[in-house]
């Protein structure tokens, strides 16, 4: 192992770098966006209906998806708005003739929840290699010294984070995404809606650990 | 949220990954994830946000796709 890796934690350049080739990798492999909080809500929460209704298109002929979502835009807005689009996709498709539409890409099938458990799983894996390779691993109960001297330690600091945990998956429901979702894969894309989540829940972060740090002095 | 900008869901939203080389996704699109205050009257939107099951059939105005 390399000495500049066996620190508490990885240099920020090598976390950044290998955080940006996954989310690039990934997109260009599979044109999906990487997501913890997605990940987590498919395999947890994924109910019945949802399942039920992925297989059904799953299994269903292409074509068949198409007549059935023409007939529906049909009955919300009317020929006329799909007139509007025909027309508009016929013009573009005089301006540039050669090449899929720009934007779009093929249809996938959902993935499967086995997926979603397993980058879950590895990514705890991941963490546990990470913490072995470095500064070692322990069970904790705090997050450290000043954490520690807010809560008083046991219990309480155990409470706290639970409760941390439960406001952060409220807050990642809310937002649509997480630190991963509009941190990693948004901003990466220059999604307005990430640009703020993302620049809410860092400056939130920072303050409230300034705030946290004066009280705890 | 009347947030001025598009649906905030549309990074996980399931609708994009299976429709998107269809053509008449577009009107979708603009009727309700590219607007700036209807996305929130999009049933996805809100059912997501009140944490209820969002089927892949689901469109944004309640109905299914009869496959
Ligand atoms: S379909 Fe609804 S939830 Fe999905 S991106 Fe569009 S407006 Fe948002």
């Amino acid at each position: 192992m390399p000495d500049w890796l066996l620190h508490d934690y990885w240099p920020w350049w090598f976390s950044a770098a290998f955080f940006a080739t996954m989310v690039v990798g990934v997109w260009l492999a599979e044109r999906r966006l990487l997501g913890v909080s997605g990940s987590y809500a498919a395999a947890i929460e994924r109910t019945r209906e949802e399942d039920e209704a992925a297989r059904r298109l799953d299994e269903a002929d292409p074509a068949a998806i198409d007549d059935a979502l023409m007939r529906a835009t049909l009955a919300a807005f009317g020929p006329e708005a799909v007139a509007e689009l025909e027309r508009e996709q016929a013009a573009a498709a005089a301006a540039a003739p050669a090449g899929p539409p720009i934007g779009l890409t093929g249809p996938r099938q959902a993935m499967p929840r086995s997926a979603h458990v397993t980058f879950l799983v590895m990514l705890a894996v991941g963490g546990l290699l990470g913490a072995l390779g470095s500064s070692g691993w322990e069970v904790r109960t705090d997050l450290g010294p000043l954490h520690e001297a807010l809560t008083g330690g046991g219990a309480i600091s155990l409470l706290a984070l639970v409760g941390g945990g439960f406001l952060v998956g409220f807050g990642t429901r809310m937002a649509g995404g997480c630190t991963s979702g509009h941190g990693l894969s948004g901003c990466s894309r220059l999604q307005p809606a990430s640009l703020v989540a993302t620049a809410s829940f860092f400056g939130t972060a920072v303050a409230v650990s300034f705030a946290l740090e004066a009280v705890a002095r | 949220m009347a947030d001025g900008s598009r649906c905030s869901h549309i990074e996980g939203c399931e609708l994009y990954p299976r429709f998107s080389l269809r053509g008449a996704l577009r009107i979708w699109q603009d009727r309700y994830c590219n607007h700036p205050t209807h996305h929130q009257k999009c049933e996805r939107f809100v059912r997501s946000n009140a944490g209820q099951p969002v089927p892949a059939t689901l469109l944004p105005n309640g109905e299914h796709i009869a496959t």
